[in-house]
């Protein structure tokens, strides 16, 4: 899995040199950039970072990533348009929320299942202790006649007291 | 003269030695109802914390005197760091930190066998806090033994990590984690005792209150710093980013703040059983596998200082854990059944089995998020990203209602509540929301989240209020006394009510800032021209000069940049570029003027050249998020209060003036 893993790197990298070249010279990248550019970049992952979005990281090809963004707004790209962009090159990976759909399915609806799931649970669990509640508690009528003979004798003759 | 490296092994074999004994004994003891045994085990307790101690000592001295033999100190420390970073350099890495870790351990190990009352919970509680710490003692013993003496020591060290050398937030934060783990052992331990010994009422969780309220604070106190460091240091203007290392920190809080809530439910009214002694189970389990997660490497993080051979140990240990006390719940669940009554779903254990289901609901999305890629990838080998946006998407409704809830709980009494007052506590609560959302929306406030958020906060400040009001003012009429003069009163006598009524308000106050900061936060980059002001949401920033600077073990350059509003100066900045004795890694650090408003946050974004007329910077302005960190202390304040000595048992406070009825 490493070694899988380590090849995508090497490769996401030589993309990263591909965009690079794209871009042009460092000098590119000194420029201004609007708030929604970060806006975008925070919904897009930074392709060589651990985990981190091209909105946060100062990764080399982050930066590059937010100057592609700031040249497509200028462009008139909306942010729609940007983000499939950068979706077709990379895939849905490259997208930090993971759209519903295939697979991604599950890490949306397996925790909105569990809350109904849990809610049917302690609705029925909660209708048995209502009922629990309403219901009179079964009393051995020995131990009521003992009760009621401790009552009656008032305190004091009570072995434990 | 012995070397450092073999005095810590020794005292850490003698630790785990002594560790192993105490657990035997103790078990022994229990069994036979052997007092003597119990005796031995206890004071072997103290034995164990002192031969950890010596090897923290040790470590401390090793780091100190810059002792190369010792692997450790080799491979993350520098003879020309401050001495403060050499101090923390303990846990600066993994092996450091296991070793922190278990010497708190053993600690509240040794206070307990001290402090905690003789009761039959006793000798089975400590034996699981040994067996605990015999977990870690192994592990920092054989799989990442820090006093590994070098043949070839090198003549200088590499240093801590840059990042955590960046800060000196580095020296609290970590130990309020350990300290929050470690603290939410005590319960756990006390829980194992209990089912073993068939008490599984509630004895094992009044022992363990404080204990569990102590754990509970610091660590929220230590996510809260967490948060804080990574505003400081990572550069990027934001605090949380829903990294898999802050995830696997927030879910055994999650767990602990359920825990919290539903424990005061047994206590009340003898109902959930299972379900603390569940939840005390999962919050545990929840730190070791959180431990196996970011240590093992499986999943990646930014702040995953240093990975290492120990994540098979606490995958083993959290299998072990959760096996045994999950059977052992099984094994006694004829006890611990609940033959539970509820009269009504709208009452206190209502709303406390609501917010149970909400955080569990929390800590199941959470985790699932953070392991999803993994899963994803182990079975059909294509790689997914689940970011920040998601954990945003999921989590952020959820809040919602623990802020409705919170509100409404407290005011909400046990078994059932009558529907003319809550009705009319309803009616004023909301009430606050409207017009709280009213004056947000009249500044200009328009996105969801934010401004439902300003109207809880109201809704919840109305709900404080009514609570002071209904608790203060009976009182006042019957003894004639001032309102001041009751609630000074009422707030010393009732300390953990109090308590939870500040922790509860820096709720609202971190909430503000998490919506303020979140929803309203602008970045942009600049090119500033040496001299020139350029405008920027209200201000005008002027670079003025580079700037170098050499620290002992520490290189910067950066850029002084003045901030103007209007013709008035208001502070000089400084975003740098930090580098750590021969460490080729950099760390941008900016630089942050704080007002109660919103923050005004510059980066470097480009490279300082004495060449180059102009300097490209990152400006955030986050609005309202020093309420995070001024929240966090809040809740800090209002768990030490609660915590604090004096809360009078029930009976004295009948005792008292207090007439019947006058109780909220």
């Amino acid at each position: 899995m490493t070694l899988r893993r380590a090849r995508w790197r090497s490769a996401l990298a030589l993309l990263g040199l591909v965009c690079a070249l794209a871009v042009g010279s460092a000098a590119a990248q000194e420029r201004e950039l609007d708030p929604r550019v970060f806006e975008i970049g925070r919904e897009l992952r930074c392709p060589t970072c651990v985990s981190e979005s091209v909105g946060e990281s100062s990764a080399a090809i982050a930066r590059e990533m937010r100057v592609m963004i700031q040249e497509q707004l200028d462009q008139g790209a909306s942010r729609a348009e940007v983000l499939a962009f950068f979706q077709e090159r990379y895939g849905d990976w490259i997208l930090q929320n993971p759209p519903m759909r295939g697979m991604n399915l599950l890490v949306w609806l397996l925790p909105i299942a569990a809350v109904l799931v849990a809610v049917v649970v302690i609705a029925r669990l909660l209708r048995r202790w209502r009922v629990a509640a309403e219901t009179p508690v079964d009393v051995d009528p020995s131990d009521l006649d003992r009760v009621r003979a401790e009552l009656r004798s008032g305190f004091g003759d009570g072995a434990d007291r | 003269m012995v070397s450092l490296g073999v005095l810590g092994s020794s005292a850490l074999t003698l630790a785990l030695a002594l560790s192993i004994y105490a657990a035997v004994a103790g078990v022994l003891g229990a069994v036979r109802r052997d007092a003597r045994l119990q005796t031995s085990a206890r004071l072997t307790a103290i034995a164990v914390f002192l031969a950890t101690t010596t090897a923290i000592v040790v470590m401390q001295a090793a780091l100190l005197t810059d002792d190369f033999t010792v692997k450790y100190v080799a491979e993350h420390s520098r003879i020309e760091s401050p001495v403060w970073v050499k101090v923390v350099t303990l846990w600066a890495a993994l092996e450091g930190s296991v070793l922190l870790w278990a010497w708190l351990l053993t600690a509240y190990a040794a206070v307990l066998a001290v402090t905690a009352p003789n009761t039959i919970l006793r000798p089975w509680a400590l034996v699981v806090m040994q067996v605990v710490a015999i977990f870690f003692l192994s592990v920092v013993t054989f799989a990442a033994n820090p006093f590994i003496v070098l043949a070839n020591p090198p003549l200088d060290g590499p240093g801590a990590n840059p990042l955590l050398q960046n800060h000196w937030m580095m020296a609290v934060h970590p130990v309020l984690m350990y300290l929050g783990f470690v603290g939410l052992t005590v319960p756990f331990a006390f829980a194992m005792a209990a089912l073993i010994t068939r008490r599984p009422g509630t004895e094992w969780m009044r022992l363990t209150r404080r204990w569990t309220l102590l754990g509970w604070g610091f660590l929220t106190a230590a996510i809260v710093t967490g948060g804080w460091w990574s505003y400081e240091v990572l550069g990027w203007g934001g605090y949380w980013a829903w990294d898999p290392v802050e995830n696997v920190s927030i879910l055994p809080w999650f767990t602990a703040t359920a825990f919290l809530h539903s424990i005061q439910v047994q206590e009340r009214r003898r109902m959930l059983k299972s379900w603390n002694l569940l939840l005390i189970v999962l919050t545990f389990s929840l730190t070791l596998l959180g431990t196996f997660l970011i240590r093992s490497g499986v999943v990646s993080s930014v702040h995953a200082f240093g990975d290492g051979p120990v994540g098979p140990f606490f995958l083993t240990f959290f299998v072990i854990v959760a096996l045994a006390s999950i059977s052992l719940v099984v094994w006694r669940w004829d006890q611990i059944r609940d033959r539970a009554d509820l009269d009504s779903v709208v009452s206190r254990e209502g709303a406390f089995i609501g917010v149970n289901v909400l955080f569990l609901a929390m800590a199941f999305a959470v985790l699932l998020g953070t392991v999803f890629p993994l899963f994803v990838e182990a079975t059909t080998g294509a790689r997914v990203t689940v970011g920040a946006p998601f954990f945003d998407a999921i989590t952020l409704p959820v809040w919602m209602v623990v802020l409705l809830l919170m509100g409404v709980g407290p005011l909400l009494p046990w078994r059932r509540a009558e529907t003319q007052t809550l009705r009319s506590n309803l009616l004023v609560m909301t009430g606050a929301l409207v017009l709280a959302v009213v004056i947000a929306f009249a500044f200009g406030m328009r996105r969801p989240y934010p401004l439902l958020t300003l109207g809880l906060a109201g809704w919840n400040l109305a709900s404080v209020g009514l609570l002071l009001a209904g608790a203060i003012v009976p009182r006042a009429r019957i003894t004639g006394r001032s309102l001041g003069e009751v609630f000074t009163r009422y707030a010393f006598e009732q300390k953990r009510r109090v308590g939870s009524m500040v922790v509860h308000l820096g709720v609202i106050v971190i909430a503000i800032g998490i919506v303020g900061s979140g929803g309203y936060r602008v970045d942009q980059q600049l090119r500033l021209a040496y001299g020139e002001r350029v405008a920027y949401q209200g201000y005008e920033l002027q670079a003025l000069r580079p700037f170098a600077e050499q620290e002992a073990g520490r290189a910067s350059v950066g850029v002084e940049v003045a901030v103007w509003r209007g013709d008035r100066q208001i502070t000089v900045l400084t975003p740098r570029i930090n580098r750590f004795g021969t460490n080729q890694m950099t760390v941008p650090t900016p630089s942050v003027h704080y007002t109660a408003g919103h923050d005004l946050y510059l980066a470097l974004a480009g490279a300082v050249d004495p060449a180059q007329d102009f300097v490209i910077i990152r400006a955030v302005t986050s609005p309202l998020i020093t309420w995070i960190w001024f929240g966090g202390a809040i809740i800090v304040l209002g768990t030490a209060y609660a915590l604090s000595p004096g809360d009078r048992p029930l009976r004295r406070r009948v005792e008292a003036e207090a007439p019947a009825g006058a109780e909220a």
